[in-house]
């Protein structure tokens, strides 16, 4: 990316699906493949750049994210390792799936590994009738395919309820 | 969640759910979120109105966010996850998910390898039938991965008789080489076969001549192609008896499902026909088979190329070892007390021409040093020189300074950094260690992958599209 970063001061505007703005500087937003992209396809960078599929407390925590991976130098893989578990600590499921959101449509593929991963990590051990409510998706078997199913995947139920 | 039990970890995410759902009706900042995603997703800016109660509900987007999570789970995990939904279910099934949970999922950090498979074998120049004796194939699975993370690790599932027997070949990416012998008629038969989610094709016959045959030898090729299917690479050396020694090379193709014989003289197969070391680097395998030569097949060679080249190895009067190591192919050379032991691979930049360099880091001198130490404490055997002891690098993570050793009949992980050498293979010793002497192990290390293999994805997509006319 170091080529990319000829004018370090540029700074760009991003809109927030909601309407807020946020100033960037050019190098945190590189981090953003998507964002990365635009800039070297020549999008006049005195525009404003709408995401219209990030809200605004979300692509503030996506943002924060940017920075501080932006301005760590790559001998800080520590640091930056206790800044992403630090950075997902407290975050409840709707704010992780939004990140996931964010990073899956901006392209920010450090975020999207560690915040789906700690998504994965939280319903690994759980019921699949619980899972059904995290992901909000409908149960579209009829008992008898579920049983079948079930059956045919019985490994995968040992040592689970 | 950082939260200590079980029961409060699930007791919250239930808690936050509720509260994630009373905040979008609450306030105003949620309900925008809300509306964003509803908007943002869909990309349909005309239904700002649209606010749902749930982040989840009725998004285009969301078989993608769910991808990305179920990527990261182990593989028994997913398949537990089937149960959720039908929409769960096929998603699972999918080549592009396939392919992303084989990138995404990384069971331990510092191997790549979840486990090895491994079995009791008679040695090769054993001529006795009667001897011939083959334990069960059992898996053992790395320190720290999931118990009960394969749903028949012994591949009961490739015999049709309960005596059959059943041997280990080889294994590459998520795939195993395997035969299985019928108890009463003795037909051998050759599968490739995926243990995580049991799908297997026979192999057709690569000769007359080879059928059991212990001047045979198999090696295994596998990846992703493009479309999101497990294709694989037979390779087959046979050095047919009497006076005519010269190696035959058979490569079968998952393209094309038969037993190709390459017309052209090959140096001598190794005296033990025995499996040498492999590696599949860059696309390609390098099998230290032959004499004095590494043959090179490739999965996918160019048109301009030959599916398979010999390049000259580095000299080892005692075997040699293959791994490779932050995208380098590295041979480690048994047998040379005051030489250095190590080589690099190098090629030009076509990848055409490869020549050995010594490979001058200092930390690859001390293996076989550590190894005889630990094997001499072991034994507590006194002796005037330090025994050179043979072993097999068996597993390695391309990014990380460990390898996974076979000494013996055991495992051990060796950090290069930090001249660290663990046993890995401790719970299991009672079960494949007692040999008699007429037996030998045969050890694969083994990574989960839930692909679908190519040749049989492909027969079922033609019986779906004849079912359609």
């Amino acid at each position: 990316m170091a080529s990319s970063i000829e004018n370090n001061n540029e700074k760009l505007t991003l809109k927030s699906s909601d309407g807020e703005e946020f100033l960037v500087e050019k190098h945190v937003a590189l981090q953003s493949t998507l964002l990365q992209n635009m800039l070297d396809s020549d999008c006049s960078s005195a525009d404003v750049i709408p995401l219209p599929k990030i809200d605004a407390r979300t692509l503030a925590l996506v943002l924060g994210y940017c920075k501080k991976h932006a301005d760590a130098s790559s001998s800080k893989q520590g640091e930056l390792n206790s800044f992403d578990s630090e950075f997902l600590k407290d975050m409840d499921m709707g704010a992780l799936f939004n990140l996931v959101l964010a990073a899956n449509f901006m392209e920010i593929k450090g975020l999207l590994d560690i915040a789906a991963q700690k998504i994965a990590d939280t319903i690994k051990d759980k019921p699949h009738q619980e899972v059904r409510e995290i992901f909000h998706v409908e149960n579209d078997y009829t008992p008898e395919e579920e049983a079948a199913v079930r059956e045919e995947n019985r490994w995968a139920f040992e040592g689970f309820p | 969640m950082d939260c200590g039990s079980e029961a409060t970890q699930s007791d919250l995410l239930v808690r936050l759910i509720a509260e994630q759902k009373n905040h979008h009706s609450a306030i105003p900042l949620e309900k925008n979120k809300e509306e964003s995603i509803a908007i943002g997703v869909g990309g349909e800016e005309e239904k700002r109105e649209t606010i749902t109660a749930d982040i989840f509900t009725k998004l285009p987007a969301k078989d993608e966010i769910v991808l990305e999570i179920l990527s990261r789970l182990p593989p028994k995990t997913v398949t537990k996850f089937k149960c959720v939904s039908k929409t769960i279910s096929d998603l699972t099934r999918q080549p592009n998910f396939t392919a992303k949970h084989s990138h995404n999922y990384k069971p331990i950090t510092g191997t790549s390898s979840t486990g090895f498979f491994h079995q009791r074998v008679p040695y090769p120049d054993q001529d006795v039938l009667m001897e011939l004796v083959w334990g069960d194939v059992a898996f053992t699975p790395v320190i720290g991965s999931e118990p009960g993370c394969l749903p028949d690790p012994s591949l009961k599932f490739l015999k049709l008789r309960s005596d059959d027997i059943t041997e280990l070949i080889d294994s590459c990416n998520g795939l195993l080489l395997c035969s299985n012998t019928d108890s009463i008629t003795f037909k051998t038969t050759c599968f490739v076969c995926n243990p995580l989610t049991r799908e297997n094709v026979a192999l057709p016959h690569p000769c007359r001549r080879c059928r059991r045959s212990t001047r045979v030898s198999y090696s295994l090729i596998a990846d992703f192609n493009s479309h999101g299917y497990l294709q694989y690479k037979v390779v087959c050396l046979f050095r047919p008896k009497g006076t005519d020694s010269d190696t035959e090379l058979l490569v079968l193709s998952s393209e094309t499902g038969i037993w190709e014989e390459i017309e052209e003289r090959l140096p001598e197969l190794h005296d033990e026909t025995v499996m040498g070391s492999k590696v599949f680097f860059n696309g390609s395998l390098f099998w230290d088979c032959l004499e004095d030569k590494i043959l090179v097949c490739h999965l996918n060679p160019k048109k301009s190329r030959r599916c398979y080249d010999l390049i000259e190895a580095p000299r080892a009067p005692l075997g040699r070892c293959l791994w490779t190591f932050r995208n380098q192919l590295l041979c480690y050379c048994h047998g040379f007390a005051d030489e250095f032991p190590a080589w690099r691979l190098h090629t030009n930049e076509k990848n055409e021409i490869m020549t050995w360099n010594r490979e001058d880091g200092k930390v690859y001198e001390t293996l076989s040093e550590d190894i005889s130490t630990m094997n001499s404490e072991a034994q507590l055997i006194k002796r005037k020189s330090m025994p050179v002891v043979r072993f097999m690098i068996i597993g390695y993570n391309p990014g990380s300074d460990m390898v996974l050793l076979r000494v013996k009949e055991s495992v051990y992980s060796y950090w290069f950094e930090d001249r660290r050498l663990e046993r890995v293979d401790e719970c299991n010793v009672d079960n494949y260690l007692r040999f008699r002497s007429t037996t030998k192990s045969c050890v694969l290390a083994y990574k989960h992958s839930l692909g679908a293999i190519q040749i049989l994805k492909m027969e079922q997509e033609e019986r779906k599209y004849r079912g359609r006319r």
